[in-house]
């Protein structure tokens, strides 16, 4: 489902990113990616949705080359790729109901498809009652979950989570857990960047650990512990 | 895919709405610029229309002297009649020709009073079928006696419209500065209204909206902004006084009564079209140059 061959990305003034960097991760597959700050995870996110481009290398993302892809097709890839951000980027000024709906608005479903999916996608995160709500009326393991149900709402094949426990604190990012396994368990495939040892530990899929850019470790049924490779 | 209408017209209302302010001022700019330019070039047709007019008008005047003979004057004409190149010859009396002078200077008295009928020579008006021909008449009846001065009127026009070209050129050109700037305004304009949206415009992207879904009710709001500017300057334009001015700022010709310079409505409205086009044009240029940074998300 996502394969990168050999890639690097150098920014600006020689910082490499990432350096050589292959994986590749399955169908329904639920992958932690983890590493220090700065040792390229977010990099690898930010090509994953072809919000940039690797220096040298490839990347295939639901079948299709993404470093090679023509701009105006990238609206088309991001529609197959769900997003779970650290700051939920939910928009404050819209409730919780236009927050998810927004996403389906924006490709252009309409508006029975919308009064039908939101809600269900709503109540699968456990948040039918809150619709109406803004998202500072929310705590912030709700709000997580709203961004959850935007990123789930069509269906993508794919969710990608960057830190998205790293504002909450452990309970709440069980519950979170649970809902990104209840997705992945429905046949998404999920790729979750964290710094959170604790959930890695607890949740035991496949880890690959970043360290300056390279792949340091790929193992199945991983725990975090940085150099405790097997 | 098919964008929605009513999103995108929400949208730009929306927007519209957040930043007044601004709006009001990129509104005010495209009018005084299309005002400026629109005048500039309504000016400019219609001293070609009036130019053209007069020309045809404008004959060769053939003064004669005091001390021609009546047959020295038949022969004259006769002479020019026969003369493949023209199409007509009239003859003026003195008295005539007074009569003329006092109408055309019917508002400086002082020059009438001072004026006798005798001071003004007698001519023959000679219309050329083609007006270059000019030179060949003169050729032909300069030094014949009798003739005192040939002069083609058709200069004086000329020199007439040359006056005035230089000013004409230059609000043209001031049109053209101000139309840059009403550009540059209105990208200002919408680039203020989506750095105020950039967070969500943001998470458009990343939920996979097109560059069109989001681009469109910014074009919007940009061609609002430039029709309205149009349709301000079509008002200033079609409001009398402004239209009178204009009218005044053209050349005038003081042997031409019939035909006096004039802005007409009919102008107007044909400029008038051009004006709220470039309107638009200006709205989308500027909200294009707006967008374009923004879009690389």
């Amino acid at each position: 489902m996502i394969r990168t061959v050999n890639i690097t990305k150098i920014y600006r003034g020689n910082v490499v990113a990432l350096r050589d960097v292959s994986i590749d991760i399955i169908k329904s597959e639920f992958v932690f990616l983890v590493g220090p700050s700065g040792s390229g995870k977010s990099t690898m996110m930010r090509l994953i949705l072809r919000e940039d481009q690797p220096t040298s290398g490839e990347i295939y993302v639901a079948g299709k080359n993404v470093a090679q892809l023509a701009s105006w097709k990238v609206p088309a890839l991001r529609r197959n790729i769900g997003c779970v951000f650290q700051d939920f980027k939910l928009l404050p000024n819209k409730t919780v109901f236009e927050n998810v709906a927004f996403a389906l608005e924006v490709i252009g479903v309409s508006r029975g498809v919308i009064r039908r999916q939101v809600p269900e996608v709503l109540e699968l995160v456990g948040l039918g009652d809150k619709a109406p709500h803004l998202p500072d009326e929310l705590s912030g393991g709700e709000q997580q979950r709203v961004s959850i149900a935007r990123a789930f709402v069509n269906r993508p094949q794919i969710l990608i989570a960057d830190e998205p426990t790293g504002n909450l604190d452990p309970t709440t990012s069980i519950e979170i857990m649970k809902l990104l396994d209840l997705i992945n368990r429905r046949g998404t495939t999920v790729l979750m960047a964290t710094h959170d040892h604790a959930i890695v530990d607890a949740m035991r899929r496949r880890v690959i650990e970043l360290d300056k850019g390279i792949v340091v470790r790929d193992q199945e049924r991983g725990v975090y512990g940085y150099g405790a490779q097997v | 895919m098919a964008i929605k209408i009513d999103y995108a017209l929400q949208e730009s209302a929306t927007n519209i709405r957040r930043n007044m302010f601004i709006t009001v001022a990129a509104i005010l700019v495209v009018g005084v610029s299309l005002f400026l330019g629109g005048s500039a070039l309504l000016l400019q047709h219609a001293t070609a229309r009036a130019s053209d007019q007069w020309t045809s008008q404008v004959e060769v005047a053939v003064f004669l002297t005091n001390d021609i003979s009546p047959d020295e004057r038949t022969q004259l004409q006769n002479d020019l009649t026969a003369m493949s190149e023209v199409a007509r010859v009239t003859y003026e009396s003195k008295a005539q020709a007074y009569e003329r002078f006092k109408r055309l200077f019917a508002n400086q008295p002082d020059i009438v009073n001072n004026t006798s009928p005798d001071a003004l020579p007698e001519s023959f008006r000679v219309k050329l079928k083609d007006p270059h021909q000019f030179g060949v008449i003169r050729d032909r009846l300069d030094g014949r006696p009798g003739v005192y001065q040939i002069r083609d009127e058709r200069q004086t026009v000329h020199e007439l419209f040359k006056a005035t070209e230089t000013q004409r050129k230059m609000s043209f050109w001031n049109a053209i500065i101000v139309f840059i700037a009403a550009t540059i305004l209105i990208a200002t304009t919408i680039r203020m209204a989506i750095f105020s949206r950039r967070k969500e415009i943001g998470i458009m992207k990343l939920v996979g909206a097109t560059n069109w879904f989001v681009r469109i009710p910014f074009m919007l709001e940009g061609v609002v902004q430039g029709l309205i500017g149009g349709v301000v300057a079509v008002c200033i334009l079609l409001l009398p006084p402004v239209r009178s001015l204009l009218s005044s700022t053209g050349p005038q010709l003081a042997f031409s009564q019939s035909f006096r310079f004039q802005v007409t409505y009919g102008d107007i409205v044909l400029y008038g079209s051009f004006m709220i086009a470039a309107g638009m044009l200006i709205g989308v240029l500027g909200s294009l140059f707006g967008l374009r940074r923004f879009l690389d998300v």
